[in-house]
């Protein structure tokens, strides 16, 4: 190693002394302290008694003595007193130097340094994480979509599909409330009905039936009603609701429906006489699905409603 | 006379887990919102009184680990046993501690060690899932959430490793 010049190896060592505040601790092999000197109040070291145990008084040196190597360093490490320190151990002969050298200011400025770097890379981790969730609630939500979009559309078999396309296009609130509206309700059920089940066996019954109600409401559709129910064998469809062309026009669509009825049920029943079956729907009720009986309720009814009333 | 023993702990885990939140909650009884760094090593000692005996616990809150900062094992050297934290709401940091267990046996051998899933206060954001939790538990882990914020789980964490480190 180059030697310093002695004046300037002083200076070093001034300047090392005072600016590093430097301290030492001299432990002997049964780690009793046997010397200790330089800036030992810096790092709250000022009370420590020679001639006693130095772990026991010195307790950051737990673990770390005998020293496994001759020469030994850990770097920044902050003491009681606030300051940190670089503390070398240096072996000589069966004792054990320890120097304290304070690098608060150095270790400041790295904390500083990291700080900024750490709570830079919390910030993209909380970001990826919130993007986590992000794509986890949206797939959340796309599965409830998807249940809802099943589910309404298993509804859309039991209502009527005006009903259906206003609750679920949002124009009309499912909410029960009461609602005074005029309508042209349209009732129709089927002659000698109950004679006809006993006559039929009960699966050509239902596919007549299904066959019968499929087509008038195809028809009831056509013209703009609304189906409203079946029971048994009849049939209500109501026009003015949700949607209305005004009181006369479902007036006059609900008869032209009731007329199209008349004629496509003369047309099943041949077609079903034809496939083997006698007397589906008695043929007097074909010609007598008609507009029998029209009453105007809207002087009686406290709901203000047209009736018209259809039976064959 | 009870026996006076010192032992050496070290905190290890990932950066900003709360290693130096939950030996302030420890030590000090103490807990800062405030995030500060930790360079290098800090050194706090607590007592604590076994009945039989009474062990200084030396704590070595060292700092965390990083891709930049990676754990001096020169700094485990003399340790009794140590504290592994890891964020319950940062799953990465599970890794990291899982990390340095390893590099940890096979530096030292099998130490006593606890494992804390801390910040467990932060229930909305927690992200390490049971069955993570008892996958190690199974292995013989002494693992359990805690919180430097509320106490959760600290001091039970530090004197079961007193007892096991000095027993």
């Amino acid at each position: 190693m180059e030697v310093l010049p002695a004046s300037l190896a002083e200076r070093l060592r001034e300047l090392t002394y005072n600016e590093r505040a430097v301290a030492y601790l001299h432990v002997d092999a049964a780690l009793t302290l046997m010397g200790a000197g330089g800036h030992l109040d810096n790092y709250g070291l000022a009370a420590v008694r020679l001639g006693e145990p130095v772990v026991e008084q010195v307790y950051f040196l737990e673990g770390l003595l005998p020293l496994e190597e001759s020469s030994y360093f850990v770097p920044s490490v902050e003491l009681d007193s606030g300051r940190a320190a670089d503390l070398h151990f240096h072996q000589d002969g069966a004792t054990v130097w320890v120097v304290l050298l304070d690098v608060t200011a150095a270790r400041d400025a790295a904390r500083q340094m990291q700080q900024k770097a750490y709570e830079m890379t919390l910030l993209q981790e909380k970001e990826v994480q919130l993007n986590r969730r992000l794509e986890s609630l949206n797939r959340d939500l796309e599965a409830a979509n998807d249940f809802l979009v099943t589910i309404s559309t298993k509804i859309s078999h039991y209502l009527a599909p005006q009903i259906y396309k206003s609750i679920f296009s949002g124009q009309k609130d499912v909410a029960i409330h009461t609602e005074r509206k005029e309508l042209t309700i349209f009732f129709s059920d089927i002659k000698d009905f109950t004679a006809t089940t006993e006559r039929l066996q009960p699966e050509e019954m239902t596919f007549l039936l299904n066959e019968y109600f499929t087509e008038m409401s195809t028809i009831a559709l056509k013209h703009g009603g609304t189906v409203d129910k079946f029971i048994g064998d009849a049939l209500i469809i109501f026009f003015g609701d949700p949607e209305t062309k005004g009181t006369v026009e479902d007036a006059r669509a609900c008869i032209n429906m009731a007329t199209e009825m008349q004629s496509r049920l003369a047309e099943l029943n041949v077609k079903w006489r034809s496939a083997g079956t006698e007397q589906p729907f008695p043929r007097a009720h074909g010609r007598q699905h008609r507009l029998l009986q029209r009453r105007q309720l809207r002087q009686h009814s406290p709901h203000g409603l047209y009736r018209h009333r259809c039976r064959g | 006379m009870t026996a006076v023993l010192q032992k050496k702990i070290c905190m290890l885990g990932g950066f900003s887990v709360g290693k130096t939140s939950l030996v302030k909650r420890y030590v000090q009884s103490v807990f800062s919102e405030t995030y500060l760094t930790t360079v290098g090593v800090k050194i706090d000692k607590k007592t604590v009184d076994l009945s039989d005996r009474i062990v200084n616990l030396i704590l070595w809150d060292l700092a965390g680990e990083d891709d930049i900062n990676s754990l001096r094992m020169t700094n485990l050297r003399g340790a009794a046993g140590y504290v592994l934290v890891a964020d319950g709401t940062r799953p990465s940091t599970l890794d990291v501690a899982l990390s340095l267990h390893k590099r940890v046996e096979a530096d030292f051998g099998p130490l006593p060690f606890v494992l804390l899933l801390n910040k467990s206060d932060l229930k909305e954001q927690w992200a390490i899932s049971d069955i993570a939790l008892a996958e190690l538990q199974q292995k013989g882990w002494w693992v359990q959430p805690s919180s430097a914020r509320t106490g959760e789980g600290v001091e039970a964490a530090f004197k079961d490793l007193a007892v096991r480190a000095s027993s």
